[in-house]
């Protein structure tokens, strides 16, 4: 309550209080200059010079986060621990800082890159805080000012570095083309950007026949756009017509989705529908498709998924469940550059943790093998790329190596390549299908030969 | 309260049957539907039914909307699948265990934390309740893992399926269809047709009521959580068993709790029959839409959300709430001690507070120099700024918004789609176009959409303008819901992108924003500002209107202010200030992820935030923020923390601190100036008096009606249902006329006055002042002359003495909001003249002390006396008081007399008076008006109606004693 001659000082306080709020916007004019650090231009290094190419005598233009003798690196990856504690997904990747510092290290001993060493600095990301993500990034770009980010850049997030902070990144997954039209930085993928791999899904099994004489449905739980967007036009593009289209967004719950598909079963049934491409999360579907006794010819455009879902469910009922993808994870442990490039450096560091194949590890012990294959993998095209672009380190020399790099060695794969256009590494891509009767350290899903 | 409905089937649930079945038919031949879609949706909606039934359980009982009814069932239906599947138990064991695991968590709950929240706001008891809701889920997660084979199933008592008329049904469904209507009925015949079910219903309609019949309300409160414990174990196994779903069934996420809301609301959230039909309808509605538009892009949320909204709006038309439900979100805050009020920097103690923590936030950014961590400040103070749109939607108007995330969604992508140019689509199919918008700078596009998210904030409040608290949350939960799977998805908002769109800051003249630095310094300036608004606001007429309204209606209406104004302005502003901060979000995140930044989760944390902080307090949201955003980014690796910002924490401060942080702070303020004011040496004079001035009204002129009367009414009937309760009254009051009405209790005085002041429906005619005003509100009878008061005389609780004879001022001087949120000179004017006005009555009717006390403080008499300050200052020429004696010792209610003959004089006033006393009602009238069972049974001057024989047999009985003093008293008090 204020009295009439508070009042009267009230009203002459504010004054007082716009003078500071003017003050905070005059102070905040003043600093914007000096501490603009959105956006970056490649620093000039006068001092260094180039030892080893034709341009002896032109000072480098390193980029942010590039010295004459390190580079700087930022690595995100998931919060397990956060995840666990929040009951949200039961995953133990082992310590995944120390996991990429094993592999840095290893790099290092091993030369580096161009003559420098490779400095990391790995941070958790929350993926239940929508902050968490934002506040990594502009930890790495503007706090520590890296020259490139590796890792697990979940959706979007890739953009704070690529779009907003001229940053290089080098993601594990979810490459996708709108993120790459949004990049304004170099944007590399380890594993096969979506477009690719349901492109390929969809004109591999058209030419296998496996859609031969079918009416195809496409399904998606909480990936509209995909499905909308990626694989509808896909499918066509191979040659098949999709007679049904169930797109659900669904509102994080299981309840919500399943109350949703138990119609949509039914609206395929009405409909003949006997093959059903899934596109993202697939677990409720399939469960709702064993409990309506509906056992249509089965597609997961994501083979992260058809293994979770093959974990959890018995598909044998299913007439035909297929996928595709790389190599398994038990295939890429198996890999021998995968165990000299990444398995060895850690195991001989740390002889009571070492790796091994992710289809044996018991349950609640950490797997290594994956928390090291993102970590290597990524830094591995990584090194390729920078490499290739030479000492004169910047973004402009990187983007133009993504564009010339072709194929080249990455653990855990077959095959692998960079090139104009395809920022997308991971080429060993096959079609596989569900094998009922693999055993327990089998692989539930195997290539499809025909 | 609102009336608790009949259980038993009435007219309205045959109607609602007959609507539901008359649509399911016309979907059926106009849609193509199946029986088996039919029959699934018919599952769906009995499970949603039941859900709903222990939403309208508790709410029937306390008027508490519970949002932890679905966790609880999921914490047992996983103790139901644990013991099952890991241990090898019995079903019926294990559902046992599972209902057991229901009531005893539901009881623990009731009795540690609704208890001891038991008279707090319902909002308060709303937001505990989200955090048992999380306390629930963490009890589950720390369950241990099932150990479940491959492709088990969520346990069920028998297995089979059967083709009933070429439609599958499987056992688990062959349960939900007996079991639900069972638990239905069972319910219904409980609590309508059993003694428990009276005792909860007369606990329910009036607990001081139950209390005097020996009722232990809070008694009542534990029974019915522990009954609602067991229904949602029932209900979410249920559930989980038609589901079939071993992993996820845990959650029921806000699709499903929308849909469980939308049909308690079919039911007023009162009625189980018409919840559960609610359900079914849903349910089949739902499942035939999408069987024939399987890929319909969140169009069902956002028809959930309309549907949600016309609900609500046909509950307020029946169920108009009048109770007497606290409001008081807002700690005291004691008077400064009078010794101490010459201190200067004890009277600006609040201002000196808020511009050192104004100095110190503005210093921050040269401690914290890392751009991350000024990234982190920058979301506490904008999260501040989103939570402070809560203050004036809950602390000032009582409503409960669980969307507010919504609009700042708004906000932040309306801004994105201005800075980008966006084009707009407008209209329907081949009657659409599209308009191209211009790229607008950053700061010209938050400011746009904050007048936009007002306007929205406005369209959806409209249907919830004639409810008190939690209806609003419920609508505005399905807006939440629309938003994010519905809103988000249209191109404007989502520009093409599949999840985020940019929103570069760019420069405000010579500013660049881009910076961390700068962008913090820019929020917390326009924090600040905000705040002063807000403060500015809250402390203006406009503030005290709202609260008003908010606190009393009915009294607000009597001071001629319009309740549909006052919300509106609370429910524009708070929209306006959620797209502002919503905007500025935007700005600082860049790239804005839409499904993680402004879904549902967001709008609940939200509250959280304004909750934590104190929802009646400016600076609650700047704590709440820093308490829940800032205190896990400043320490991200405390152990303490995560426990302090966690459901536990926020329960126990909900327990201790209702009013939350800010509580703490009041507290010790009081407590500081407590001990100054003991140490200090008293001062040498007293404060200013104010010296009345001898005509504290102003001049006026009056007209009159066709007979010469300043009042009259015609035929006057009111009816509650089936009973008449006024009868073709005929009442006329004439200039400067003081008219008695006497009567039984029940004879129909009170609402014969609320009809006359159009505080209830009512056909005839009433005249006043020369104008027919029966269709008007009672705001605007009020502007024409008629002045009130009340039997209960509540006033406004949360407001003082002066705000309440202020809050009457409105009607000389009305403050306008953009005068007053502008500091614009008419709005100080305004506020100096409310001032004086209320200064000066204050002195004239001697109540000088108690100035600054709020009303609730006061004893009935003083609060009686304000209630006629009111009156004075209103300048009224008609008055209607209603027993101005109830309630008050006998000693004050002797001066009551003089003074209404004081108060008639000086204003020159007619006065109708409802008066027991019959010695003052007699020596003060002019003529009385005597009513039995609704009609007038006697009238004329106080002699002829004494002696009247049907007032005699009817009223003043043959106690020859009561007569005698009604006879003595005549004009003794006469001037």
């Amino acid at each position: 309550m204020i009295t009439t001659s508070q009042q009267a000082k009230y009203s002459r306080r504010i004054p007082t209080l716009a003078v500071l709020a003017a003050c905070a916007l005059l102070a905040a004019a003043c600093s914007s200059s000096d501490d603009d650090t959105q956006g970056s231009s490649p620093s000039t290094s006068p001092g260094s010079v180039d030892t080893t190419d034709a341009t002896e005598d032109v000072p480098l233009e390193l980029g942010r986060g590039v010295t004459d003798d390190t580079i700087t690196l930022g690595y995100v990856y998931l919060d397990l621990d956060a995840v666990r504690e929040k009951g949200l997904i039961n995953l133990n990747w082992g310590p995944q800082g120390d996991h990429v510092q094993a592999i840095a290290d290893y790099i290092n001993a091993n030369g580096g890159i161009s003559g420098r060493s490779i400095e990391v600095i790995p941070l958790a990301i929350d993926p239940a805080d929508a902050s968490s993500a934002q506040a990594a990034c502009l930890q790495l770009t503007e706090d520590n000012e890296v020259f490139a980010v590796l890792g697990a850049l979940r959706g979007d997030e890739v953009l704070c570095y690529t779009e907003q902070h001229d940053t290089i990144a080098v993601a594990n997954s979810d490459m996708t083309q709108e993120r790459l039209d949004r990049s304004n930085a170099p944007y590399a993928s380890v594993n096969a950007a979506r477009e690719r791999v349901i492109d390929n899904f969809a004109s591999e099994a058209a030419s296998a026949g496996l859609f031969d004489g079918r009416t195809v449905a496409v399904l998606s739980v909480d990936a509209v756009d995909v499905a909308a967007d990626v694989a509808i036009p896909a499918l066509n593009d191979a040659g098949v017509s999709v007679e049904f289209e169930s797109l659900i967004q669904g509102d994080g719950s299981v309840g919500g989705a399943a109350a949703e598909l138990s119609v949509n079963v039914e609206s395929m049934r009405a409909r003949n529908i006997d093959t059903v491409v899934v596109v993202g999360d697939g677990t409720v579907a399939v469960n709702t498709f064993i409990r309506e006794g509906f056992f249509p010819r089965l597609f997961f455009t994501d083979q992260g998924v058809a293994t979770t879902v093959a974990a959890r469910a018995d598909l044998s009922a299913f007439d035909g469940v297929y996928t595709y993808g790389g190599p398994t994870p038990s295939e890429r442990f198996a890999d021998p550059r995968f165990q000299e490039e990444c398995a060895a450096p850690w195991d001989t560091l740390n002889p009571d943790a070492a790796t091994q194949d992710p289809a044996v590890v018991p349950e609640g012990e950490p797997n290594h093998t994956t928390g090291l294959l993102v970590a290597c993998r990524a830094l591995t095209v990584f090194a390729a790329v920078a490499k290739a672009a030479g000492p004169n380190l910047n973004n402009a020399t990187f983007a133009a190596a993504l564009d010339g790099i072709g194929a080249f060695t990455l653990p855990g794969t077959n095959a692998a390549s960079l090139g104009a256009g395809k920022y997308d590494a991971e080429d060993d891509l096959r079609l596989s299908t569900y094998n009922p009767d693999a055993a327990d350290d089998e692989p539930d899903f195997v290539d499809f030969t025909g | 309260m609102t009336p608790v409905r009949a259980l038993p089937w009435s007219r309205r649930n045959t109607a609602l049957v007959a609507i539901g079945l008359v649509t399911a038919v016309v979907l059926g031949t106009t849609l193509d539907a199946p029986r088996q879609i039919v029959f699934i949706g018919l599952v769906e909606g009995l499970s949603i039914g039941l859900l709903a039934l222990g939403i309208v359980l508790i709410y029937r009982t306390s008027r508490i909307i519970n949002f932890a009814v679905g966790s609880i069932g999921a914490l047992a239906a996983s103790m139901l699948a644990l013991t099952v599947i890991n241990y090898d138990w019995n079903y019926w064991f294990g559902l046992a265990l599972a209902l057991a695991t229901g009531a005893a968590f539901a009881a623990v709950m009731e009795l540690t934390v609704i208890t001891r929240l038991f008279t707090a706001p319902r909002v308060i008891v709303l937001v505990a309740t989200i955090g048992i809701a999380q306390l629930a889920e963490l009890l589950r997660i720390s369950l241990p893992d099932l150990g479940a084979e491959l492709g088990a199933r969520f346990p069920l008592p028998f297995t089979g399926e059967w083709t009933v008329a070429g439609v599958r049904v499987s056992s688990a469904e062959l349960i939900v269809l007996v079991a639900v209507p069972l638990i239905a009925f069972g319910l219904a015949m409980l609590l309508g047709h059993t003694r428990l079910g009276k005792t909860v219903q007369a606990s329910a309609t009036n607990a001081d009521k139950a209390r005097l019949s020996g009722i232990n309300p809070k008694l009542v409160s534990t029974f019915v959580w522990t009954l609602a414990g067991p229904l949602a174990a029932l209900s979410t196994t249920m559930l989980a068993g038609t589901k079939g779903q071993l992993v996820g069934l845990e959650t029921i996420g806000p699709a499903t709790l929308t849909r469980v809301l939308a049909a308690a609301l079919v039911g007023s959230m009162v009625s189980f029959p018409r919840a559960l039909v609610g359900g079914v309808a849903i349910g089949v509605i739902e499942a035939v839409i999408r069987f024939n538009y399987p890929a319909q892009g969140g169009r069902i949320e956002a028809l959930l959300f309309i549907g949600m909204a016309i609900a609500v709006w046909f509950v307020s038309r029946r169920d108009r709430d009048t109770g007497r439900e606290s409001f008081s979100f807002a700690p005291r805050v004691r008077p400064v001690p009078e010794i101490l009020r010459t201190r200067w920097w004890v009277r600006n103690l609040s201002t000196i507070g808020a511009v050192l923590g104004l100095l110190l936030a503005a210093a921050l950014p040269f401690a914290i120099t890392l751009p991350s961590r000024q990234f982190l400040w920058s979301h506490v103070v904008l999260s501040a700024l989103l939570a402070l749109s809560l203050v004036v939607l809950t602390g000032w108007t009582g409503q409960l918004s669980l969307g507010q995330a919504a609009f700042a969604g708004i906000g932040a992508l309306g801004t994105a789609a201005l800075v980008r140019g966006q084009t707009l689509g407008v209209g329907v199919g081949s009657a659409s176009f599209d308009v191209d918008l211009p790229e607008l700078p950053f700061v010209v596009g938050v400011l746009v959409m904050t007048a936009v998210c007002a306007v929205v904030a406005l369209a959806i409040g409209l249907g919830a303008l004639r409810v008190r608290g939690l209806m609003l949350a419920v609508v505005t939960l399905g807006f939440a819901l629309a938003a994010q799977q519905y809103l988000w998805r249209t191109s404007f908002f989502s520009g093409g992108n599949a999840s985020s769109v940019s929103l570069p800051r760019g420069k405000i003249g010579p500013i660049d924003l881009s910076s961390q630095r700068t962008y913090y310094w820019f929020s917390l300036a326009l924090l600040a500002v905000a705040v002063l608004l807000v403060a500015r606001l809250r402390r203006s007429g406009i503030g005290r209107i709202i609260i008003a309204v908010r606190d009393n209606p009915d009294s607000a209406a009597a001071y001629t202010v319009s309740p549909t104004r006052a919300k509106l302005i609370g429910f524009g502003l708070a929209g306006a200030i959620a797209g502002f901060a919503g905007g500025l979000i935007g700005g600082l995140f860049v790239t804005i992820n839409f499904y993680e930044l402004f879904d549902v989760a967001a709008s609940f944390r939200v509250v959280a935030i304004a909750v934590i902080g104190g929802v009646g307090s400016i600076t609650g949201p700047v704590l709440g923020a820093l308490w829940v955003i800032g205190l896990p980014a400043i320490w991200p690796d405390n152990a303490v923390v995560p426990l302090l910002t966690s459901s536990v924490g926020l329960l126990v401060l909900l327990m201790y601190f209702p009013g939350g942080l800010t509580q703490i702070g009041i507290s010790a303020r009081d407590a500081v100036l407590a001990t100054l004011a003991r140490r200090a040496e008293p001062p040498a004079s007293t404060r200013p008096t104010v010296t009345p001035r001898a005509d504290v009204t102003e001049q006026r002129t009056t007209d009159l009606n066709a007979d010469g009367s300043v009042l009259t009414t015609r035929n006057l009937r009111v009816r509650f249902g089936d009973n008449l309760v006024v009868d073709g009254v005929d009442l006329s009051v004439r200039p400067g006329e003081i008219i008695g009405l006497i009567g039984t209790n029940g004879a129909g005085k009170t609402t014969l006055l609320n009809a006359i002041g159009g505080y209830v429906p009512a056909t005839g005619r009433v005249e006043l002042l020369g104008r027919d005003v029966s269709d008007l509100s009672p705001a605007r009878r009020a502007r024409h002359g008629l002045g009130r008061t009340f039997q209960a005389a509540t006033l406004f609780p949360d407001l003082t003495v002066r705000e309440t004879v202020e809050v009457a001022a409105e009607a000389r001087h009305r403050t306008g909001l953009a005068s007053t949120a502008f500091f614009l000179p008419r709005g100080f004017t305004c506020a100096r003249r409310q001032r004086a006005v209320a200064d000066e009555i204050i002195a004239y009717l001697g109540l000088g002390r108690y100035a600054d006390h709020f009303t609730s403080d006061l004893s009935t008499g003083t609060r009686r006396i304000v209630e006629l300050a009111g009156l004075i200052a209103i300048n009224q020429p008609v008055l209607c008081l209603d027993e101005p004696t109830a309630g008050v010792a006998q000693r004050e209610a002797e001066a009551f007399g003089p003074l209404i003959q004081r108060i008639k004089r000086d204003l020159d006033a007619s006065v109708v008076v409802i008066e027991h006393d019959m010695p003052m009602i007699m020596s003060i009238s002019d003529r009385i008006y005597c009513m039995e069972a609704g009609t007038v049974i006697a009238e004329g001057d106080p002699k002829t109606v004494r002696s009247n024989p049907r007032v005699i047999a009817s009223y003043l009985g043959t106690d020859e004693r009561a007569i005698e003093r009604s006879q003595h008293s005549e004009r003794k008090t006469s001037p």
